[in-house]
């Protein structure tokens, strides 16, 4: 309906209790913060130092849990957590605790993986029957393990008048496992010819001694009692943190409260022994405000209307009735109003729901759809949930005016001739009933055009903005022009009368086009202003006869967008249609299955579709027109029970 | 055209269109270790599968490089097979090429006596495909041992004339010419002979760029670093003319300096093209300006030609700039380079 009327708000008061303001300030839960005005006196400063609570705060979110504990949803004035000292001690036990546990984990996994490397290194050498150690402890000859890349395995042959010999026992398709070996004498050489093909070393554990068979069987068992030696770790460890666990919830909570609470604190301004915090409180929670704020000692609160501030950018909350309340979330997605500047949610509420209901008509499908939306919102608080409930109702009302219940067009038919109707009130599916839709698509667009233009001059009237309220293409003279072409056309079109006279030309037509042209200079001159031309004038006459000319081409096609209200009406008594031609090729059984996962379809991607192009409307069409969506959302300010903190 | 070759032409626009981007470069470039890149190249590229097994965490420099070279062979392989377009003489220009480029590295080396070099230069994956034995080549330890490798190919004709001097040094510049000036011939003819129509021309019109731009860079090089004379110039060129003409190309290389020599340049169907030709500019932006300017003919050849052959012809040039983008980045990497040098470097048209 409007947007909130705003209070500025000067809290001050002894530094000693800037704190417990804060804390005020939170449980009120209406107060927004900001900063407060510059202030150049000597001695004015910033609360300063590192926040005390974030050293304990990053130890108790680092604490290693796996995915057992979720940091929130307690109270951080639970008496258990409030004394700050028996928090850490009983932090620091717990820490210690998991601590080692992990570090006895973690020693037993290191020893599990360097086994399982040697394991891995060991499966290359399974083709080799000797014993690793021997060869190791050859007397003429060195050797080397690893890897060759295949590819380089050809350049081998190049090599073979050299004293050197390479043993492959095994090849993974990219690399031959194996060693190379050469006298002693020789062995840099060799070094120096297989680092030129590539080839990879790999040290082999120095625990290794028998046969690579014995070896491995030796690791295996070694490994299996290491998983079992960790899990029981693991075990002993996970019943701890159970123990635990809702204690380092409240400790996190707490800590978390204090540690936000500090950093709030950077809002502040001291000099000498005191305090001053500014935000902004909704006019209506002022009293709830001052109450909350009174319990404090020595803190003095002053307030002021919003609109006395200049600096500032006042934050803005909309306020909407239960019906608008979910469509504020298309409105917060295009940006919010200014301050003192219009909140379109009624329109976009009103609109939205008519245009979706119109296109989307179906009386069964529309109660599904808000039977799921309001599902929906109560279940999760989504607002699109809220929106779905409503656009679902206006579906079912134009889908009883349409005569459809999920795609059966004649179900109603009874209905209307109970109620003494001869058939239904719109036949979308016959001929003749084509043009009026389209023209009525159309003439709903009118009228959405024409509202939007008359809350733009409105506005701009409002905000002391002449130009554009008076001569812009969506103020006055727009508006004389586009509703006399629109008048002219239509009655030429329907009527076969012309009005397009020569008086009305140039007064209804040629005049706002010029006045439009020469906007600039006529709004400096009503509004008192001495109006300077920038850039020539060639481009001012270029500029704007290309501006005007987009003025124009944009009436013409902003109001066409409008048919493809009409045109999703045939698209969705279309896709019905086919839907009941397939059910009636469908064997006897699967034909209500073909009805329901049509109906279901149809549902999914048409509803998307039209609600993504009622959204188009919306923001091309009307929000383009008088909406600037500036503003800044109110927040107040909270503790955020987020484990991200920096 | 052969309307059974159209799939060849839809399969290399689809191959081209995994193409590493700027994206992919800028990537690249911000890797600190050679094993990041080749990390990178692994997980998010299509040469995804040429890393295949290998381990990127520990994996040399030269290696990479040789996995590249591989890489781009391959693909020349598989869209070759794709509609055995391997028997048709045409299709084996990859193969020659690289034959002649293994045969001038290793005169080079030998010239140079470190033919233990070659060796680890050697791409492993070539030895199995190349027409002669690349490993006695290596093994060569004079030209006529060299000679002897080649003695069944058509090299053989071509360098068995060629003298070495009294050291035993073959001039490596006469190889040079005259073994390209073979596959720029053989290209030609085989192009005539073995194709019609609108894609002959186009092929024709891609291979004249190539030979014009060997000369161009060529005779830049030979002005810029030993200021020869167009007579000497024009001796150690191919003796082609592609879209340039023979009195243009007696000026460029008449010229009395590089800056003259790109005054000319600028007059000629290729330097009207390029916009980033300025006098006193350094080689390595030359050169570049003029690979780029290559890609974007071999780009505008691949989009608009129906024609197998010159895809083929295209995407292996523009695979080929790809994969020299990739080992220059790499080799910034190794000397610690900054990513605006890498940067300049690059050929991204």
């Amino acid at each position: 309906m409007s947007i909130e009327k705003m209070e500025y708000v000067s809290l001050a008061g002894m530094a000693h209790e800037l704190d417990r303001t804060l804390e005020k300030c939170v449980e009120s839960g209406c107060f927004h913060i900001c900063d407060p005005p510059s202030d150049e006196r000597e001695g004015v400063r910033r609360p300063e130092g590192e926040n005390p609570y974030k050293e304990l705060l990053k130890r108790i979110i680092a604490v290693d849990t796996g995915s057992m504990i979720e940091f929130s949803g307690r109270d951080p004035h639970d008496p258990r957590y409030l004394d700050e000292l028996k928090l850490r001690q009983d932090f620091e036990a717990a820490e210690q605790r998991l601590l080692q546990d992990n570090k006895e984990i973690t020693t037993l996994q290191d020893k599990k993986e360097e086994y399982e490397q040697a394991l891995m290194q060991l499966s290359h050498l399974k083709g080799m029957n000797i014993d690793v150690e021997g060869l190791f402890n050859c007397n003429h000859i060195k050797l080397r393990f690893g890897r060759l890349p295949n590819e380089s395995a050809v350049k081998l042959s190049y090599y073979s008048d050299k004293e050197l010999i390479f043993v492959s026992y095994d090849d993974d398709g990219a690399y031959k496992w194996g060693f190379y070996f050469a006298p002693k004498d020789k062995m840099e050489e060799a070094d120096r010819i297989f680092k030129s093909l590539y080839f990879e070393r790999i040290w082999l554990p120095d625990f290794l001694r028998s046969t690579p068979e014995k070896e491995t069987e030796r690791l295996e068992k070694l490994v299996s009692d290491l998983n079992r030696e960790i899990a029981e770790k693991q075990k002993t460890r996970e019943d701890y943190i159970e123990s635990v666990k809702d204690d380092l919830s409240g400790w996190f909570c707490r800590i978390k409260y204090q540690y936000d609470i500090y950093e709030l604190r950077k809002y502040a301004l001291i000099y000498k022994d005191k305090f001053v915090l500014t935000g902004y409180v909704p006019k209506r929670e002022m009293d709830r405000f001052t109450a909350i704020t009174d319990t404090l000692g020595t803190v003095d609160v002053v307030d002021k209307p919003a609109e006395n501030t200049r600096d500032q950018k006042v934050p803005i909350k909309l306020r909407n009735n239960r019906f608008e309340r979910p469509f504020s979330m298309f409105v917060e997605m295009y940006g919010l109003p200014s301050y003192g500047g219009f909140n379109p949610t009624t329109l976009v509420a009103i609109t939205y729901t008519l245009m979706f209901g119109i296109m989307f008509g179906d009386l069964g499908q529309g109660l599904v759809v808000s039977i799921i939306g309001f599902i929906i919102q109560k279940k999760t608080g989504n607002k699109l949930g809220g929106i779905l409930g409503r656009v679902g109702i206006s579906s079912a009302f134009f889908g009883l005016m349409y005569g459809s219940v999920f795609g059966f067009e004649e179900l109603l038919d009874p209905v209307y001739k109970w109620i003494g109707l001869a058939h239904k009130p719109i036949e979308v599916m016959k001929q003749e009933s084509t043009m009026p839709i389209l023209m009525g698509a159309i003439c709903i667009g009118v009228v959405i055009i024409i509202v939007s233009i008359i809350i733009n001059i409105f506005e701009s009237f409002r905000h002391k903005n002449l130009t554009e309220a008076v001569f812009g293409c969506n103020g006055i003279c727009g508006l004389v022009l586009f509703c006399s072409l629109l008048a002219g056309l239509g009655l030429m079109m329907l009527a076969d009368t012309n009005l397009f006279t020569l008086p009305y030309v140039l007064g209804l037509i040629v005049l706002p086009v010029v006045l439009m042209y020469f906007r600039e200079p006529l709004g400096c001159l009503i509004s008192g202003k001495k109006y300077k031309l920038e850039g020539g004038i060639g481009d001012y006459i270029a500029t704007n006869f290309f501006e005007v000319f987009e003025f124009l081409l944009g009436y013409a096609t902003n109001t066409l967008s409008f048919v493809r209200i009409g045109g999703f009406i045939f698209s969705h008594a279309g896709m019905m249609s086919v839907v009941m031609l397939l059910s009636e090729n469908a064997a006897a059984g699967a034909s209500p299955i073909v009805i329901i996962i049509g109906n279901l379809f149809v549902m999914g991607m048409e509803g998307l579709i039209v609600g993504i192009q009622v959204l188009r409307l919306e923001f091309y069409e009307v929000f383009s027109r008088f909406y600037d969506g500036d503003g800044e959302a109110f927040e107040p300010v909270a503790i955020s029970y987020d484990t991200n903190i920096e | 055209m052969n309307a059974s070759k159209n799939a060849t032409v839809t399969r290399v626009r689809a191959v081209y269109g995994k193409r590493l981007m700027e994206k992919d470069y800028n990537e690249l470039c911000t890797r600190k270790r050679v094993a990041e890149a080749a990390e990178y190249l692994k997980r998010s590229t299509y040469y995804g599968d040429a890393f295949n097994g290998i381990d990127t965490s520990s994996i040399h420099r030269g290696h990479l490089e040789s996995l590249l070279q591989k890489a781009f062979y391959d693909r020349y392989e598989k869209l070759c097979d794709f509609q055995q377009l391997s028997g048709e003489p045409f299709y084996n220009f990859l193969l020659i090429r690289t034959e002649i480029r293994e045969l001038l590295k290793a005169i080079l080396y030998l010239n140079n006596e470190k033919e233990d070099v070659y060796i680890e230069t050697l791409p492993a994956f070539f030895v199995k495909k190349a027409t002669f034995d690349l490993i006695e080549l290596a093994k060569a330890k004079s030209f006529r041992e060299m000679l002897g490798v080649v003695r069944n190919t058509p090299y053989y004709s071509i360098l068995s004339g060629i003298e070495t001097d009294k050291n035993g040094i073959v001039p490596y510049t006469v190889c040079e010419v005259a073994l390209r000036s073979y596959y720029m011939s053989w290209l030609n003819n085989t192009a005539r002979e073995q194709f019609r129509g609108s894609g002959r021309d186009e092929l024709i019109r891609l291979i004249n760029v190539q030979t014009d731009i060997i000369n161009i860079i060529n005779a830049y090089r030979m002005k810029k670093y030993f200021g020869w004379d167009g007579e000497r110039i024009k001796k150690h060129s191919l003796p082609f003319y592609g879209r340039i003409s023979r009195k243009k190309q007696a000026d460029l290389f008449e010229s009395a300096d590089t800056d003259e020599y790109i005054r000319t340049l600028k007059t000629t169907v290729y330097g009207r093209q390029m916009d980033g030709l300025y006098e006193g500019m350094e080689s390595s932006r030359f050169e570049a300006e003029l690979y780029r300017l290559q890609c974007r003919m071999a780009k505008r050849a691949l989009r608009f030609s129906d024609s197998a052959a010159v895809s083929l012809y295209a995407f292996m040039h523009l695979c080929e700039v790809e994969v020299n983008n990739i080992v220059t980045i790499i080799e910034c990497i190794r000397y610690e380079k900054s990513i605006p040098y890498m940067q300049e470097l690059l050929v991204i048209s």
